[in-house]
């Protein structure tokens, strides 16, 4: 994303922190890639659910249980509980004082987020959990143990959460509204979310080694974090540079719930934005981590798009046969262990392939690990992909003490701002445009979309998304066109009508068969890729977690400095609701739209 | 069963009910034609594993496992879906 408003800062990489299904240490994660060993293995308690598969990336057991232990002392998910480990250990380790962790930006990616907690109060009854599954658990628990005063950011955009992370906190800090920013992602192994994949025919009973001629995906578990601070601020406390964070692009592919475009055009659109940062400095990416996850789905499409890309690719690897599949954590867990392999000099390829699957079978995906020459400057990229159809990518510059500034500064010197142009709020009762009411539903209608706009109503839609398409629709109405428009769409819980029909297949027909239609619905961001397919919105897009349509805004004010679009939607939907066993009351269904003109004025 | 009234269990129970495809549409359709088709029904591909799944707690009949390719296939239509039933149905009565 190009920032635009004078003057950028330069963002740099400086420390990290890791659990992973092949270690908590660089050292003990390096050992087993060195020798191309995998941290995945059978999980005797997958066993008992008859799944296709019961392999997974878990973290060792003895850290596992303490991150178990801690949960239930504290009565926090195990999710919070490993995303504090290893952020109290990032935060040690950075040697912050106590001013600058106070004034810490924490952003956190999650796909999962507390489903756990939701589980146990399936099992048991017991509200206590209900509490546990509130997404903002994560903001109170870091503020009153790590002692920051900024609300912690979460980001749901499911399997590219953290990636979407980075990519903002790429902008807070070249925009300079942040110094210092622990950018992260973290997901719990959670039952239901196998029991979805295994529904969907996505799992590998093997050890899965994406590209090969071995289909599907393991899932693992995890956490990472990075330190990411202004250039200036990394010299000023004599922190080491590990990496500068170069480029960072977001896009939506606009097309299907959990198929990536056939084309690849999502996942390029966010690759290419990433490049546009930097695209005069670069002539080749020296190698890109994929989010190739062993999926039929994924990997040759997206493989396609990467070498389709307006700059060469020298080589291309995934991790995900050596820690499994971490969904919301998978980009950040990756992008650490490519810090690692950059600290000691090496470009990490995956697990070796024997039989290359057809239309994968490029000589870019790296064989074995090669030595990274530092004394040259080299362009590394990192990406990932989601349901949803949310894509993110962010490439790191190493090498020549990153010594090299790029050049930003041929761009006119803009002064960005937003302004609200349009605003449409509907509830099951009636939908407001601009104060002025136009439509009413019927008291005890089921589908108000299929009588709004039937054209628009999709199979199954829930309450939540026909709300939200229904605001948009009313904001998009007169809008000449709609290739420009970046979406910022906000939720707190999501649809808890399809978690509700979820859990209820997992109740009534077994774990082993779960309801493939309605889980990619269960996944937070779900919404705002029904709404993106809708209305064509393929450019800029993030899914967050929040309480209102102010916070949707100030995520819309940074996104507004990085990129070109030049209209942004803000969305917060929400159902009103925590999860409850009866059915949702839909009277309490509200959505919130606006629609954000960009001005960039030049400076006089 | 007869096919006609495998048909009606199909187009009602898995089609109406679970995947919620409005029954005039289905109507409107010639069933000859793959369910897949955007002229059609423009079934998705994780549409398709329900109608497996809808197909083995509707007549209690056990599918091996197949890939999204392969349903596509055996269930084009869903003429071809009711006769795939029909030979489990005789399978299970041998």
């Amino acid at each position: 994303m190009l920032i635009l408003g004078g003057e950028m800062n330069r963002v740099v990489i400086t420390e990290y922190e890791i659990r992973s299904s092949c270690g908590n240490t660089k050292k003990k994660i390096l050992s087993k890639i060195k020798d191309y060993k995998t941290g995945i293995k059978n999980v005797k308690e997958l066993e008992k659910y008859a799944f296709v598969s019961n392999k997974a990336g878990v973290l060792e057991k003895e850290f596992r249980n303490k991150i178990i232990l801690q949960a239930e002392q504290e009565k926090i998910d195990e999710s919070v509980s490993l995303a504090y480990d290893c952020l109290k250990s990032l935060v040690t380790k950075c040697k912050f004082t106590n001013e600058e962790t106070e004034n810490l930006q924490i952003l956190l990616g999650t796909c999962n987020g507390n489903i756990n907690s939701l589980e146990k109060y399936i099992m048991t009854n017991d509200e206590s959990y209900l509490d546990m599954y509130k997404i903002d658990n994560y903001n109170v628990y870091f503020k009153e143990k790590l002692g920051i005063s900024k609300n912690v950011k979460i980001f749901n955009s499911a399997c590219s959460a953290s990636g979407s992370a980075l990519v903002y906190g790429i902008n807070l800090i070249k925009s300079g509204t942040e110094e210092k920013i622990l950018v992260g992602g973290v997901d719990w192994l959670s039952k239901y979310v196998y029991a979805g994949f295994n529904s969907l025919g996505a799992l590998n009973s093997d050890y899965t080694i994406p590209y090969s001629d071995s289909f599907g995906l393991n899932l693992g578990e995890g956490c990472a974090f990075v330190c990411i601070e202004s250039y200036e601020s990394a010299i000023k406390r004599g922190a080491t540079i590990i990496a500068e964070l170069c480029g960072g692009g977001l896009s939506n592919d606009a097309y299907h719930k959990t198929t990536p475009h056939p084309k690849g055009i999502g996942v390029k659109s966010a690759i290419e934005e990433a490049l546009n940062d930097c695209i005069d400095e670069i002539n080749i990416l020296k190698y890109v981590n994929a989010h190739g996850t062993g999926t039929n789905a994924n990997d040759s499409v997206e493989l396609a798009a990467i070498l389709d890309l307006s700059k060469p690719v020298e080589s291309i690897s995934s991790y995900k046969s050596y820690i499994g599949h971490n969904l919301g954590a998978a980009s950040i867990m990756e992008l650490v262990i490519m810090l690692m392999g950059i600290e000691e000099n090496t470009i990490i390829a995956g697990r070796k392939i024997t039989e290359y699957r057809s239309r994968c079978n490029y000589q870019e995906l790296l064989k074995q690990h090669q030595i990274l020459d530092k004394s040259k400057t080299s362009y590394l990229l990192n990406t990932s992909s989601a349901f949803g159809g949310h894509n993110a990518a962010v490439i790191l510059k190493v090498g020549s003490n990153c010594k090299d500034v790029h050049n930003f500064n041929d761009m006119n010197k803009l002064d960005v701002q937003i302004s609200l142009e349009k605003e449409c709020w509907t509830t099951m009762k009636k939908s407001v445009l601009d104060n002025k009411e136009e439509y009413k539903f019927d008291k005890d209608i089921k589908k108000p979309l299929m009588h709004y706009a039937p054209d628009l109503y999709e199979r199954r839609m829930n309450i939540l998304t026909q709300l939200s398409v229904i605001s948009i629709e009313r904001l998009l109405k007169d809008e000449q066109s709609q290739e420009e428009i970046a979406l910022v769409f906000g939720t707190d819980l999501g649809s808890i009508e399809s978690v509700q029909l979820y859990v209820q297949s997992i109740l009534k027909n077994g774990i082993n068969k779960a309801s493939s239609l309605h889980f990619p619905d269960i996944v937070l961001n779900s919404t705002a890729g029904v709404v993106s397919k809708i209305f064509n919105l393929n450019k800029t897009s993030l899914s967050v977690s929040c309480m209102n349509i102010d916070e949707v805004d100030d995520y819309a004010k940074e996104i507004a400095k990085g990129n070109t679009n030049k209209t942004i939607i803000t969305c917060f939907a929400s159902e009103g609701t925590n999860y409850c066993h009866g059915k949702i009351e839909n009277s309490n269904v509200k959505v919130v739209a606006r629609l954000y003109k960009v001005n960039n004025e030049e400076k006089k | 069963m007869n096919i006609e009234e495998i048909k009606e269990i199909v187009i009602e129970k898995i089609f109406v009910e679970r995947l919620e495809v409005e029954r005039e549409e289905i109507e409107e359709c010639d069933s000859n034609l793959s369910i897949f088709a955007p002229e059609s029904l423009a079934l998705d591909s994780v549409e398709a594993l329900d109608i497996v799944a809808g197909l083995q707690e509707e007549f209690s009949i056990e599918i091996d496992e197949l890939n999204s390719e392969q349903i596509t296939k055996v269930f084009y239509s869903i003429d071809s879906i009711c006769k795939f039933v029909q030979g489990k149905l005789k399978e299970n009565d041998a």
